[in-house]
C-alpha cells in the first residue's frame, strides 16, 4: 500500500497531447498499471496493463489426475481459492456426471460463504473504503476511524473461520473433492462458528449502512453482465449462466458466447462476446440479475438504505459488497442451523470416464468458469480457467476512458486519483488473472 | 509470549521466519509457536492474544545476507520499506502501523529482521540464512528460557 503523499505517476504532456500513467496500481492484488492518453483535449486511449508474469496453471493440469484440479487451482489465489476449488468440481463433477447430494452442496456453499465475507471485507474495509472518505490508505483511515477497521477485521476473521473449519485451513484450503469433500465436519464445531457469525451479521449489518452514505462519482454505464442466475437462491457456488440480454445456459456453452484474446499490454487474455461486445462480470452484474434472491432480512435492510434495483454506476459497487457480505453471514448462519449430517459420508464415489466437463460458480469478482477434458483413467488431457477480472479487463478500460473524458477539468492528480478508484471498483485479482492460454514463440 | 514466524518456505530465504520457528519446536512449546503469512487478520489475532510478541521474518536489505538484528518494535523506529507497491495483503510494517494506529499492539513486540539475499522459487535457505536461523532460534530460545524464569505461568 503506498502513501498518497508518496505516489509516483506520470503525466507526460506536449503541446497538444497529454498522458496520465501509474505505473504500479496501489490497493488492487498483482501487479498492473494504467495509462490513459489525451490529445487536442479528448481521450485517445486507455488501456489497464497488466505485467505480472502468466502462471500456466492450465498446461500445469495437463497430465495430471482429475483429483488434484481443486487442490492444484486453488493455489492461483491466496483471496478466493475456494471459488477456484468449486468451480473445479463442478466441471470435474459434470464431466463424470456425478449428482451431489444436497447436504454436501450445503456445505460447499456455507464454505464460500466464508470466502466472500473474507474477501469481500478485505476490499470494501481495508482498500475501497479509502478512496470514498479521502484517505491514501487504510492506516490513515483508521486513525479518525479506528472502529470501522476493528470491525473490519472481525468480520474477516468471521469469514475466515468458516473456510478453516470446512476447508483445514484459510487459505489454499485441502478438504474439497471431486465428489464431496474427505471430512466433514461435526454439528458442535459448526455451531461454534454461529456466535462469531451473529456478532458479523451485525457488523455487516452496520457496514452496509455506513458505505450507503458515501458520496459516488457520477458514472452511469448500461452494461452488459453476465452471472449465474438463480430466482429462489443468490447464485453463489453454482447455477446456470445468464445475461442481461435475456441469454440462459448451462455453463457448458459459455465458450460459444464468448472469445478470448491476447492484447500486447497485457499478459492476461481479455475476453468479449462473440459479437464484439463487452460484458460485466462480479457483483453488479450478480445483484442486477438476483437481487430477489436475497433473504428477506437482507433485502429488508437494502430496502432501508433506498438502494436502487439495478444498479448502474460502478463506483457504487461498494454498496452491492456490502450486500453480499451481509447476505453471506445470514446465509452461512441458516445453513449451520440446518445442519443435520455428520454421519452422513463425505463424498459419493467417483466413476471415471472419457469426458469434457464444465463448471462455473461466483468468486468474488465474478464468474469463474472452468473447462477440463479427461481421459478414462482419470488424467486430464485439457484444461481452460477463465477468471472474472481477465473478463472485467475490457470493461475497466472502457469506464476509465469515460471516466476521464467526463474529468479533463480536472487536474492531473487529481484525475489519476479518480482513475485508480475506477479501477479498484472491480477489486481486480491481477495474479488470477495473468493465465496465458498459449504461448507462441516466433523467431 | 508468542514467537510468530512469517513467511514462505517455498520462496527461498523468505522460509527464513518458519525455519526458525521449526528449531524452536525442538524445546519450547509448539502452542506458543506460530507460523504465520503476514496477514493483518492474523498477526492483529496474535497480538490481542498475548503481551509479549516476538516476530521473524526475511528482509532485504544493504547489510551482507545473513545478518540479523533484533528490533524493539515498541521503543524503536523500523526501517522503512523499500517496496511501496500494493498487494491484497499487507505488509509486516504496515500491519504494525494499523496495530498502532488502532492501539491493537502488544506490549512488547519484537522482531527478528534476517537479510535473505534468494527468494526464488526454491524450498531451501541460502547457506548464509541458514547459519543465521540457527544464531536467531538460539537467541530466542535464550529469551523464552529468560521469560520462562520471570513469570511463573506460560512462557
Amino acid at each position: 500500500m503506498t502513501d498518497g503523499s508518496e505516489k509516483k505517476f506520470k503525466i507526460r504532456a506536449g503541446a497538444k497531447t497529454k498522458t496520465i500513467q501509474v505505473d504500479y496500481l496501489a490497493r488492487v492484488e498483482g501487479e498492473g498499471s494504467f495509462i490513459v492518453k489525451i490529445n487536442r483535449g479528448k481521450v485517445e486511449e486507455a488501456k489497464l496493463r497488466i505485467f505480472e508474469p502468466p502462471r500456466f496453471f492450465e498446461a500445469f493440469l495437463r497430465g495430471r489426475k482429475l483429483f488434484d484440479a481443486p487442490d492444484i487451482t486453488a493455489r492461483i489465489c491466496g483471496i478466493c481459492p475456494v471459488a477456484y476449488q468449486m468451480s473445479s468440481v463442478n466441471a470435474m463433477e459434470n464431466a463424470l456426471l456425478l449428482s451431489i447430494p444436497g447436504y454436501l452442496q450445503d456445505l460447499r456453499r456455507l464454505m464460500y460463504c466464508g470466502e466472500w465475507i473474507e474477501s469481500h471485507t478485505l476490499h470494501v474495509f481495508l482498500l475501497h473504503a479509502p478512496d470514498f472518505l479521502g484517505y491514501p490508505d487504510a492506516i490513515q483511515m483508521a486513525k479518525d476511524h479506528p472502529e470501522i477497521v476493528q470491525k473490519g477485521l472481525r468480520l474477516k476473521k468471521a469469514g475466515n473461520s468458516i473456510i478453516e473449519l470446512l476447508g483445514g485451513r484459510e487459505i489454499h484450503p485441502v478438504n474439497v473433492k471431486v465428489g464431496g469433500f474427505y471430512r466433514l465436519p461435526s454439528k458442535k464445531e459448526l455451531f461454534r462458528l454461529a456466535g462469531s457469525l451473529k456478532m458479523a451479521r451485525e457488523d455487516a449489518e452496520a457496514a452496509l449502512e455506513w458505505v450507503s452514505s458515501f458520496s459516488f462519482p457520477s458514472l452511469e454505464k448500461d452494461y452488459e453482465c453476465v452471472s449465474l442466475i438463480n430466482s429462489e437462491r443468490y447464485p453463489i457456488e453454482q447455477g446456470q449462466i445468464g445475461t442481461s440480454s435475456g441469454l440462459h445456459f448451462p455453463a457448458g456453452d459459455f465458450e460459444n458466447l464468448i472469445v478470448e484474446e491476447c492484447v500486447a499490454y497485457s499478459t492476461a487474455l481479455q475476453t468479449k462476446m462473440k459479437n464484439g461486445k463487452t460484458y460485466l462480470t462480479g457483483p453488479i452484474a450478480r445483484y442486477n440479475a438476483n437481487h430477489e434472491a436475497f433473504s428477506s432480512f437482507v433485502k429488508e435492510k437494502l430496502k432501508k438504505t433506498g438502494f436502487e434495483k439495478k444498479c448502474t454506476n460502478p463506483f457504487r459497487s461498494i454498496i452491492v459488497r456490502a450486500a453480499e457480505i451481509l447476505y453471506a453471514c445470514d446465509e452461512a448462519l441458516r445453513l449451520i442451523d440446518a445442519y443435520d449430517a455428520e454421519k452422513m459420508p463425505a463424498s459419493v464415489s467417483v466413476p471415471l470416464r472419457k469426458a469434457t466437463g464444465f463448471g462455473a460458480s461466483e468468486a468474488p469478482r465474478g464468474l469463474l468458469y472452468h473447462r477440463y477434458s479427461v481421459n478414462e483413467q482419470g488424467v486430464i488431457e485439457d484444461a481452460n480457467i477463465i477468471p472474472p477480472t481477465a473478463q472485467n479487463q475490457k470493461i475497466i478500460e472502457e469506464d476509465l476512458f469515460d471516466l476521464a473524458s467526463r474529468n479533463l477539468h480536472l487536474s492531473d492528480e487529481d484525475l489519476t486519483w479518480k482513475c485508480e478508484q475506477a479501477i479498484r471498483n472491480y477489486d481486480p485479482c491481477i495474479s488470477c488473472s495473468a493465465h496465458f492460454l498459449k504461448l507462441e514463440i516466433i523467431r | 509470549m508468542i514467537v510468530a514466524g512469517i513467511g514462505n518456505p517455498y520462496r527461498g530465504d523468505d522460509g527464513a521466519g518458519w525455519a526458525v520457528i521449526q528449531e524452536l519446536e525442538k524445546t519450547a512449546d509448539p502452542k506458543f509457536l506460530r507460523k504465520c503469512r503476514a496477514d493483518a487478520g492474523e498477526l492483529m489475532e496474535i497480538f490481542k492474544s498475548c503481551p509479549a510478541v516476538t516476530i521473524v521474518d526475511a528482509c532485504l536489505a544493504d547489510a551482507p545476507s545473513g545478518s540479523w538484528r533484533r528490533i524493539d518494535a515498541i521503543e524503536e523506529a523500523i526501517p522503512p520499506e523499500r517496496s511501496q507497491t500494493s498487494t491484497h495483503g499487507f505488509s509486516l510494517i504496515q500491519i504494525i502501523d494499523l496495530a498502532k494506529t488502532i492501539r491493537q499492539l502488544p506490549d512488547q513486540l519484537i522482531i527478528y529482521a534476517i537479510a535473505g539475499k534468494e527468494f526464488r522459487m526454491q524450498n531451501r535457505l541460502s547457506a548464509a540464512v541458514s547459519q543465521a536461523v540457527m544464531e536467531v532460534a538460539q537467541t530466542i530460545d535464550r529469551e523464552i528460557q529468560i521469560c520462562m524464569k520471570n513469570t511463573s505461568s506460560t512462557i
